[in-house]
């Protein structure tokens, strides 16, 4: 990758966003800070939700995405997410 | 129900790789309800379902589109959904998705089902977590039994909205004004445990709302509606199950319907034979026909946001935001359907 597909902040932006949807909370209570687990007591399909729904966003973007299960399972807060997401994102060449 | 040729336009996909004796029984009852009308695709492993078809004598009777993998039981369906996005399950939820059909049921895992709907079509906005909606037999009819077994333990803030999503269904089954009750262990106000009290506060002004109900007033057909969490609703069932043999719940409808999600899934119990599989089909082209899940969307917009969460007050912490959740035990109660 030689130029960055997104920002972490940009993907930020875009979980809590989707956080607030999948978990029902104001955008307020959540930060880069926040905790999956212990702060909102997310479960396997509450991240995948979430991050599936970032991916979905990036890609119509044109950016994609692959974050492992395993990546995704050991996240541990929702800064983290945002950085390993954008750290994993490229550019889609375009069709 | 009586749904027979009254669905054309109302096809319902069919995961029938789901349950324990897939698809074999899965094939026999999607043919018995095509049979009676209801249009059905199949969705799983072609050789299987050609398979099963030929066995059957019906060769070609049902149209299958492929889906190769399956979710199986010791997975976390989730997790498992993620990495199998042509689990049969995912496709079925997808054919939905893309308005190819308009309902889906499955007798596989609740928990993979549930995960399938959220992850392909999303909920009704204002609903936080589905919950399973479950017909027992009274004596009068029948009462819609919400939560059947979702979410174990939930804030009395989510029942409510649990009260509204089940009315929809009980008026799509035919009921003008939904009486709805709150499942305690006597009729008068201030009885219960804490979750019950609490709840009855919240409903009290709610259309509808009658007031405690006891399990033999449910039976005897007081309520259309009977609301409780997801622990208690799975424990009634079963007793009623043991009481009067499963059939009794079973061929009422043949299945639950997920409300909350943004589209009409339906999870058939998971050793459901034929008789079971081919009455879910016809509940699905009922509440697809009914499009039940608009329906819910625009009672719980009517309602406001009160939906199924407590909204915080910025008074309070993060940590109240966790105390708050309700679904800690998603999908577990009935994790054995």
């Amino acid at each position: 990758m030689t130029e960055t597909a997104v920002t972490p902040d940009e993907v930020l932006g875009l979980l809590v966003g989707r956080i607030e949807e999948v978990l029902d909370l104001d955008a307020d209570d959540v930060g880069a800070d926040t905790r999956f687990d212990e702060d909102l007591h997310a479960d396997s399909l509450d991240l995948v939700e979430m991050v599936e729904g970032v991916e979905r966003s990036l890609r119509e973007r044109g950016v994609s995405v692959a974050l492992r299960d395993d990546e995704l399972l050991t996240l541990r807060t929702v800064g983290e997410a945002a950085a390993r997401i954008a750290a994993g994102a490229s550019r889609q060449a375009p069709s | 129900m009586a749904a027979t040729g009254r669905h054309a336009g109302a096809r319902v996909a069919l995961d029938a790789m789901g349950g324990d004796f897939a698809p074999d029984a899965t094939v026999a009852g999607a043919l018995r309800a095509h049979a009676a009308g209801v249009d059905v695709v199949l969705v799983g492993r072609p050789r299987d379902l050609l398979a099963a078809l030929a066995v059957a004598g019906a060769r070609n009777a049902l149209p299958i589109v492929a889906a190769d993998d399956v979710v199986r039981m010791d997975e976390d369906p989730a997790i498992a959904l993620r990495g199998k996005p042509r689990a049969s399950i995912r496709v079925a939820a997808e054919l939905v998705a893309e308005g190819r059909a308009r309902a889906l049921v499955s007798a596989g895992s609740t928990g993979a089902t549930l995960a399938a709907a959220l992850l392909t079509l999303g909920r009704v906005p204002g609903a936080r977590r589905p919950v399973v909606a479950a017909v027992v037999p009274t004596q009068t009819g029948g009462v819609v039994v919400v939560d059947a077994g979702g979410s174990a333990d939930v804030q009395p803030e989510a029942l409510p909205a649990y009260a509204r999503m089940a009315s929809a269904y009980a008026a799509v089954r035919g009921v003008e004004r939904p009486r709805v009750g709150l499942l305690n262990v006597g009729a008068e106000p201030g009885k219960g445990n804490a979750l019950a009290k609490a709840a009855f506060g919240l409903l009290a002004a709610d259309d509808g709302f009658v007031g405690n109900v006891e399990p033999a007033a449910v039976l005897a057909g007081a309520v259309d509606v009977v609301v409780t969490d997801g622990f208690t609703g799975n424990v009634f069932l079963k007793t009623v199950e043991a009481v009067a043999g499963p059939v009794a719940t079973r061929a009422h409808g043949g299945a639950a319907v997920l409300l909350g999600v943004a589209g009409e899934v339906l999870v058939a119990h998971g050793a459901a034979g034929p008789d079971e599989v081919a009455a879910a089909l016809h509940t699905a082209a009922e509440v697809a026909s009914a499009r039940l899940s608009v329906r819910i969307a625009q009672r719980l917009a009517a309602s406001g946001r009160s939906a199924t969460n407590y909204v915080p007050d910025s008074s309070e912490t993060v940590v109240d935001v966790r105390s708050r959740r309700d679904d800690a035990t998603r999908g577990d109660a009935s994790g054995d359907d």
